[in-house]
């Protein structure tokens, strides 16, 4: 153990949890519904052959309570022991498209859990909930007010689709994007250690918010759910221009060169954004990560989760090694930068790997 | 300790523009309580937005980033979310924020929360008087500032006030749409002040001390009972509260308005130790005890 020299607590992932729902829905089946004239390479471009997509009786609750219960059932934490619940989702349909206001979300969490203790709130970023939940956490339990925290999204986010498909009627609308869409659930727990070696790192979290109309979702008047507007290109092009900055103030903080880092988790877009970004960073950087992770072919883009998701299946799969450093980088609608660094520690030993 | 309470403003919409716009009445709270000198706004890193009712319903991206996104002083870029949990949302973003700033990720930081009616049809059943409130926060001297954050929950009443936007069929259509219901159960504002009895009991007890060792009280607007129940019961000064408005109590920004109020008669300024008290759904009860550093210490 790497204990710090002025015995200062640091932040870690101590569990990693996640609901997938019931349902799938395959690109071809979207794409079979639009009314748009000539053949669309939508699964080629984004690289999604499909996502995972609510039953009737799942939603964002429900999603979030089966992300927290696999979190827990995985932690050496008991339910008793959590100290605070962040609910960081953008949707919080509850009942099926009920978006709940008050009680919060995270209240509502914590009354199924049991956790009648735990202080809680929500938290609403857009797709980089997660990451500002990680981060508000992490400062909490390095100024010792908490010890530990529950972060958690349930992201019941397909009626983005249904909505989008009676919508566009050519390939440039701006609602292609959210045909990317998928539901998922995603859970974490955080706690202090003494050993600098398992903190997690942020740093450039930071809002340019004069691009803060590029992407926007509001209830579609008439339909369940929401809709979603985006400028994808637009939203693209400023996301990696200006995530460079950002990232090489992040590496020097960190002491660390990118090359350094052993996996980057982008937020899973498409295929090409995702490949296209790591290009220029490559050029940028003059070097490149390990390997650059993406699951996007069986999930879609599953909001504030995407991040947390591909970790647990990469996680599931056994790639990583214990010293492996992964680097996360949040692009989200604001537009919302933020960078965190980690080890995979032992997260490795929760989800069963032999990796050495 | 936290950090320190710069400055405080609360807009009350003079016109329907203004009413129906959640990030317009922010925007314009938090212009004002920028105007005040002492803090250079390019130095402002958190930025967080606590209300509920927006326009539209927006659901992303953060109300924070479309509210600093309307300034017209130059703020910098900092880091915008919103953080939600009913009436006592503005006291998780002031530790939050508080913290945040001690733990050196920002120099200061900016709390607002605005409720307004979210779309025109929603004007028949938004119970709440629209109005929104900023409060900047900046690192200070170590003896000043939020000394402790005190919170307790009560889910056994969390039934008596909700809110959401339900996929609903209305009495008047034979289709659903987005309806907007916000029910507040009579009982509410009577177990609001039982369960704030609870919590200050318990907070006075860990500290030694009582009401009176606070200079100054300020407390939630919502709901509208509350107020009344707990000044009695705490034997305060008929002026210890901001006015509740005729048509409706403020939501979220309540406790801001009373702060800016104390702040503009210069009796939080006056205070050295304030004790804010949120109440919301839940039912959650949060408590900020906060130390001024008055200028002769």
């Amino acid at each position: 153990m790497n204990k710090s020299e002025d015995n200062k607590t640091y932040a870690r992932f101590e569990s990693l949890g996640r609901a997938i729902p019931g349902d799938i829905l395959t690109t071809d089946q979207i794409m079979s519904q639009l009314k748009i004239p000539g053949k669309f390479k939508f699964e080629l471009l984004t690289g999604i052959k499909s996502r995972n997509v609510c039953k009737p009786d799942e939603d964002s609750f429900t999603l979030a309570i089966k992300a927290a219960k696999d979190c827990i059932q995985r932690s050496s934490l008991k339910s008793a022991d959590i100290e605070m619940i962040i609910s960081c989702s953008i949707t919080r349909y509850t009942e099926g498209h009920h978006q709940q206001y008050e009680p919060s979300m995270s209240f509502v969490i914590k009354q199924a859990l049991g956790i009648t203790d735990a202080r809680s709130f929500d938290v609403s970023n857009a797709c980089a909930g997660m990451f500002t939940g990680v981060l508000i956490a992490k400062s909490l339990i390095e100024q010792g007010v908490i010890k530990n925290c529950l972060v958690v999204s349930g992201e019941f986010i397909s009626s983005l689709i249904h909505n989008a498909i009676r919508k566009i009627k050519t390939p440039t609308s701006n609602e292609f994007a959210s045909l990317t869409v998928g539901d998922a659930g995603s859970a974490l727990i955080m706690e202090a250690t003494k050993d600098q070696d398992l903190a997690i790192q942020s740093h450039g979290f930071t809002s340019q918010t004069e691009y803060n109309r590029l992407c926007t979702a509001q209830p579609r008047p008439k339909f369940p759910g929401a809709a979603m507007k985006t400028k994808a290109k637009q939203i693209h092009d400023v996301s990696i221009k200006n995530s460079i900055p950002i990232i090489e103030e992040a590496m020097k903080s960190f002491g660390i060169k990118y090359s350094d880092i052993d996996f980057l988790i982008p937020h899973q877009t498409s295929r090409a954004a995702i490949i296209s970004g790591a290009k220029t960073y490559s050029k940028y950087f003059k070097g490149s990560p390990g390997k650059i992770l993406m699951n996007l072919q069986y999930n879609g883009n599953t909001a504030s989760t995407s991040h947390f998701i591909c970790l647990y299946d990469n996680l599931m799969k056994g790639i990583f090694k214990p010293d492996d450093r992964i680097l996360g980088i949040s692009y989200a609608s604001g537009i919302v930068f933020g960078v965190i660094v980690f080890k995979i520690n032992d997260l490795i030993k929760l989800h069963g790997s032999t990796n050495p | 300790m936290g950090a320190q309470i710069h400055n405080s403003a609360t807009v009350l919409p003079k016109t329907r523009k203004l009413q129906r716009s959640s990030i317009r009445l922010s925007v314009k709270a938090v212009e004002d309580c920028l105007s005040k000198e002492g803090l250079d706004p390019e130095e402002i890193g958190i930025f967080i937005n606590t209300g509920i009712f927006r326009d539209k319903h927006i659901g992303e991206p953060a109300i924070a980033a479309l509210i600093h996104g309307d300034l017209s002083i130059n703020c910098g870029s900092p880091f915008c979310f919103d953080l939600n949990n009913g009436g006592v949302g503005y006291i998780n973003a002031l530790e939050v924020c508080s913290n945040l700033i001690e733990n050196g990720e920002s120099k200061a930081g900016i709390v607002v929360s605005g409720d307004a009616i979210p779309r025109r049809i929603d004007r028949w059943v938004f119970p709440y008087s629209p109005a929104a409130t900023a409060i900047t926060l900046k690192k200070g001297p170590a003896e000043s500032g939020f000394i402790e954050f005190f919170h307790k929950s009560f889910p056994e009443h969390a039934d008596l006030q909700t809110s959401a936007l339900r996929w609903d069929k209305p009495d008047f259509r034979k289709s659903n749409r987005h309806i907007l219901k916000i029910n507040q159960d009579k009982e509410y504002a009577q177990q609001c002040f039982e369960s704030a009895k609870i919590t200050l009991t318990e907070f006075f007890s860990n500290h030694k001390l009582s009401a009176a060792d606070f200079d100054l009280l300020l407390y939630s607007h919502s709901p509208k009972q509350f107020g009344i129940k707990l000044k009695t019961w705490l034997r305060l000064p008929k002026d210890s509260y901001g006015k509740i408005l005729d048509g409706g109590e403020i939501h979220t920004a309540g406790l801001g308005y009373s702060l800016s109020r104390a702040m503009t008669s210069s009796k939080f300024h006056q205070a050295r130790n304030v004790l804010f008290i949120a109440v919301g759904s839940g039912i959650q009860v949060s408590l900020a005890w906060y130390r001024n550093l008055h200028q002769h210490e």
